[in-house]
């Protein structure tokens, strides 16, 4: 019967395989980060850009883990106008926007940086 | 430091026992010091046996890597915060990694071979691992990285407030 189901839908994965090229389709397996140490994940922390490793705060842990994880931004670039937040070139460099609109976000930015990072140099530029 | 005829017999944890050259282990901090310990001539051929707690499959994954790398500068370069970055992984290891991703089980044998870096105390795989990792989670947004983490979201309304208000600024 297994044969039989197999002939009967060859025709369809046939079809399939003209439609898309199933060997690009790539799916990400979830990975058991919190089966980790905690002196592992730190590392992995380290690794990830400013805006990522603020974003990597998805649960408590992680959230404790970067807290109590010291680091250092090189640059902290506080400017008008459009411009990446990271800077792919230069690790250790942040860009933030000046923008009136978004102050407390920036502000509670600033303050959460104050805990944990110590910025070796802020650069402002104001039009 | 040289050690070109010097083998190591190492045991896996399951059972398996594989003997590798010296100028391998080398870069291994564990097995580094359990030699010490053993306080045997270095020109013993092999040695005794070397307990590792990584499984055959892993071990072999390890001793592949270290292979390449069998003359690496030791000890491991540190970097600063400054001139760290995930981008930079050679790509003989980017390879070597990508390998893994054509396996169902991609995300468990990166998981293996993480702690047996760690265990093993093997610094340039710990790292080009962990980086490999970063790369996986660089440019996702929150809900990505939960599914590819497989995490739930334990904080309370006030405390996601908190986090929203901080991350705001590089949202947009």
């Amino acid at each position: 019967a297994e044969i039989q189901i197999e002939k009967e839908n060859a025709w369809i994965d046939q079809t399939i395989g003209m439609r898309y090229d199933l060997s690009e389709v790539k799916v990400e397996q979830p990975f058991p980060l919190m089966e980790l140490p905690n002196e592992i994940i730190c590392i992995i922390l380290r690794h990830l850009n400013t805006v990522d490793r603020l974003r990597a705060r998805v649960n408590k842990r992680l959230y404790l883990l970067e807290w109590a994880d010291q680091y250092q931004i090189s640059q902290l670039t506080i400017l008008q106008g459009d411009m990446s937040p990271i800077d792919p070139t230069i690790p250790g460099k942040v860009n933030m926007m000046l923008d009136v609109a978004t102050l407390p976000s920036h502000v509670a930015f600033l303050l959460k940086l104050e805990r944990n990072v110590r910025v070796e140099s802020i650069f402002f530029s104001v039009r | 430091r040289i050690y070109p005829l010097m083998r190591v017999t190492l045991t896996t944890s399951d059972g398996a026992s594989v003997t590798v050259s010296r100028q391998l282990t080398k870069h291994s901090g564990f097995i580094e010091k359990a030699i010490t310990d053993m306080a045997v001539d270095d020109n013993a051929v092999p040695l005794s046996a070397v307990a590792v707690d990584v499984d055959d499959a892993t071990l072999k994954l390890v001793i592949e890597w270290l292979t390449e790398h069998r003359d690496d500068a030791l000890p491991y370069p540190e970097k600063t915060d400054e001139e760290r970055r995930a981008d930079d992984i050679p790509a003989w290891d980017q390879a070597f990694v990508q390998k893994w991703d054509t396996k169902e089980d991609q995300q468990q044998t990166l998981y293996a071979v993480i702690t047996a870096a760690d265990k093993l105390d093997i610094k340039g795989l710990l790292d080009m691992t962990c980086k490999t990792l970063a790369n996986k989670i660089n440019g996702k947004t929150v809900e990505e990285m939960r599914e590819i983490l497989q995490l739930e979201c334990d904080f309370t309304e006030e405390e996601l407030a908190e986090i929203r208000k901080e991350n705001a600024w590089c949202e947009n």
